[in-house]
């Protein structure tokens, strides 16, 4: 096997790009003009750095990229980390960007009608089932997750689930299906992490980027 | 719903057939390993794959892999029996059992297979090969502890691994820096100091936060984290645990120095601690920019007897082939010939006391297989193709 020298960064495709693009200025980390086309089809952009590239994916895979040391650093959110809990990550930034929350929301009906507190199995719509699993399990309720990618509001009008566990920033999208909020299992935010291999193989390196990415934080 | 799947070509997870080349490259590799072992005085013990659970998951390294261990119920003796998921454990039993004082030190080593009920994140396989090394001594033993980083060192650089870095931690430091901490904030301030997650470490109200944080910004450097560690001393009762880990990485750097060894750095994680829950006073991570993950691990730990108060002090470290296996780069055997049908077994020597690979023809399939870059026609070596 040959050593890949250069660092990969790895960035989550969509919402937070946005607020990420000034952090990533004030890192003094420039990607090459197709990166802020959304239709390229490169998956690997260049940097001004000539030993930094920057990866395009999934905000889930983003951690499975770090995870497996694909690439050695990242910025994704605390909800992938905790659905995942990597024990190769280390996830030594809170970037305070992609502020949101994960919580249970219900449907308006069983809000007013049903003692939910006497459940002993529910089932529930989500992205993250290992999370909901653990959050649930520590309240002594067993959960059947039913793995969603998108769209988890419409699931409970359609008689899927009665519970869905997803992303809320402003509750719109919850109001907009009939739902509410009734518990918030974790505030999220996004997160800068390294590989933990690389972190003890390339130390100085990988410090540079971290203290970098802490200054534009402060 | 789909019916059983027969294909007899799958395998149950986590599991795989090795094949050429990979398993001889895996062979190899462990007789390169235990020939350097050896030249240190370490003999090869094979223990078995299958011991009675409770000697098997006895205190100690044992503890560690329980929740891994296949258990399956002994028909003749109606005991629970456990495959091995770590061959720790298993030298620890020989020790208790097998060996007595006047043995002492003990040197062993030792190569094969450990069974585990489910793959970790990184590592899927429920079957690999573990190979290494122990030295079980009286009292704690410093120079034990370097000889044993030494060789694992030696044994990755014989297996051609570059730039290796040995991370050492105090096992158990951890704890003591959160000992103060509240029963219901500490599984979350464990989890934060595992991340290395500072937010999550400063919104955790301890006497120790600050000093963690500086820890983690040391970075792994040996220096720094002494430094850091003698500061950390004057606040702590740990002056004992930072002239050890002082001592230790200068005897270290030194001996890695005196034998030549280079291109292997050496750092400090005092931080490290899931997975170093047996061990005391030394722990140590073997990492690779090569692959991804752990190439091997080890330190000092208690070996336990029956006999109460009866304490031995084990060193040892172990390598995961597996892993190791991922750094190779195959060649193809450029020396293959093909010695046609009625080619004499003399002829066939000295071709092999030549260093090549015969491959040897039949009467009823004379064709020279595509692996063979020569054939052997008239006593000539001649070129196929």
């Amino acid at each position: 096997m040959t050593l890949e020298k250069k660092l990969i960064l790895a960035l989550p495709k969509g919402r937070i790009l946005e607020e990420l693009m000034p952090l990533l200025e004030k890192c003094n980390i420039i990607p090459e003009n197709d990166f802020k086309d959304e239709n390229s089809r490169k998956l690997r952009f260049n940097t001004n750095h000539g030993n930094l590239d920057i990866i395009r994916v999934r905000a889930f895979d983003v951690a499975t990229f770090v995870a497996h040391g694909g690439a050695q650093i990242g910025i994704v959110g605390s909800d992938v980390l905790e659905e995942f809990q990597y024990s190769e990550i280390y996830s030594p930034l809170d970037l305070g960007i992609g502020k949101c929350r994960l919580s249970v929301a219900i449907t308006n009906e069983d809000a007013d009608n049903a003692d939910t507190s006497k459940w002993s199995h529910i089932r529930i719509a989500t992205k993250y089932p290992n999370l909901t699993e653990r959050h649930f399990s520590k309240q002594g309720i067993q959960t059947e997750c039913v793995k969603l990618n998108g769209a988890m509001e419409i699931a409970p009008a359609l008689g899927l689930v009665r519970r869905i566990v997803d992303l809320v920033s402003t509750g719109s999208t919850l109001k907009a299906n009939n739902l509410q909020e009734v518990e918030k299992i974790m505030g999220v935010s996004s997160r800068l992490i390294v590989n933990r291999s690389a972190m003890k193989t390339r130390p100085k390196e990988m410090r540079t980027w971290i203290d970098a990415f802490q200054k534009s934080v402060e | 719903m789909t019916g059983i799947n027969n294909n007899p070509a799958l395998l149950p997870k986590g599991f795989a057939d090795l094949l050429p080349p990979e398993a001889e490259g895996e062979a190899r590799s462990i007789l390169t390993l235990m020939k350097l072992f050896k030249a240190f005085g370490y003999e090869r013990v094979k223990p078995p794959l299958v011991e009675f659970e409770d000697s098997l998951i006895a205190p100690g390294p044992g503890v560690r892999h329980s929740t891994d261990t296949f258990r399956v119920m002994d028909p003749l003796s109606h005991r629970m029996l456990g495959l091995r998921s770590d061959m720790t454990a298993q030298i620890a039993r020989l020790v208790t059992t097998r060996f007595d004082e006047s043995d002492m030190p003990i040197r062993m080593a030792y190569a094969g297979d450990v069974l585990r009920t489910k793959g970790s994140q990184l590592r899927t396989s429920r079957q690999f090969c573990q190979a290494g090394c122990e030295i079980i001594t009286n009292k704690s033993d410093v120079d034990a502890d370097i000889e044993i980083c030494v060789l694992s060192i030696m044994g990755l650089k014989a297996l051609d691994i570059k730039e290796i870095t040995l991370d050492l931690n105090i096992p158990g430091f951890v704890d003591m820096l959160t000992k103060d901490v509240d029963e219901d904030d500490k599984p979350a301030l464990n989890e934060a100091i595992d991340r290395r997650d500072q937010a999550g470490i400063k919104s955790i109200n301890f006497k120790y936060a600050d000093e963690v944080l500086q820890l983690i910004a040391c970075n792994g450097d040996v220096d720094q984290t002494l430094k850091c560690l003698g500061k950390i001393s004057k606040k702590m009762k740990i002056k004992d645990h930072v002239a050890h880990i002082d001592n230790f990485s200068r005897k270290l750097r030194q001996a890695l120095e005196d034998y030549g060894v280079s291109d292997v750095s050496v750092s400090i994680d005092v931080l490290e601690q899931s997975g170093f829950e047996y061990h005391n006073t030394i722990g140590f991570t073997l990492f690779s920019p090569q692959v991804r993950g752990e190439l091997g691990r080890g330190g000092a730990y208690d070996v336990c007897f029956k006999e109460e108060n009866k304490v031995r002090k084990g060193h040892g470290f172990t390598l995961y082939m597996d892993t190791i296996s991922r750094t190779y780069a195959y060649t193809r055997d450029q020396k293959k010939i093909f010695a046609p049908y009625g080619v004499s077994w003399g002829e066939i020597k000295s071709l092999q006391e030549d260093g090549w690979t015969v491959i040897r023809g039949f009467e009823t399939n004379n064709k020279p297989p595509q692996s063979c870059s020569h054939t052997w026609i008239d006593g000539q070596i001649t070129p196929i193709g």
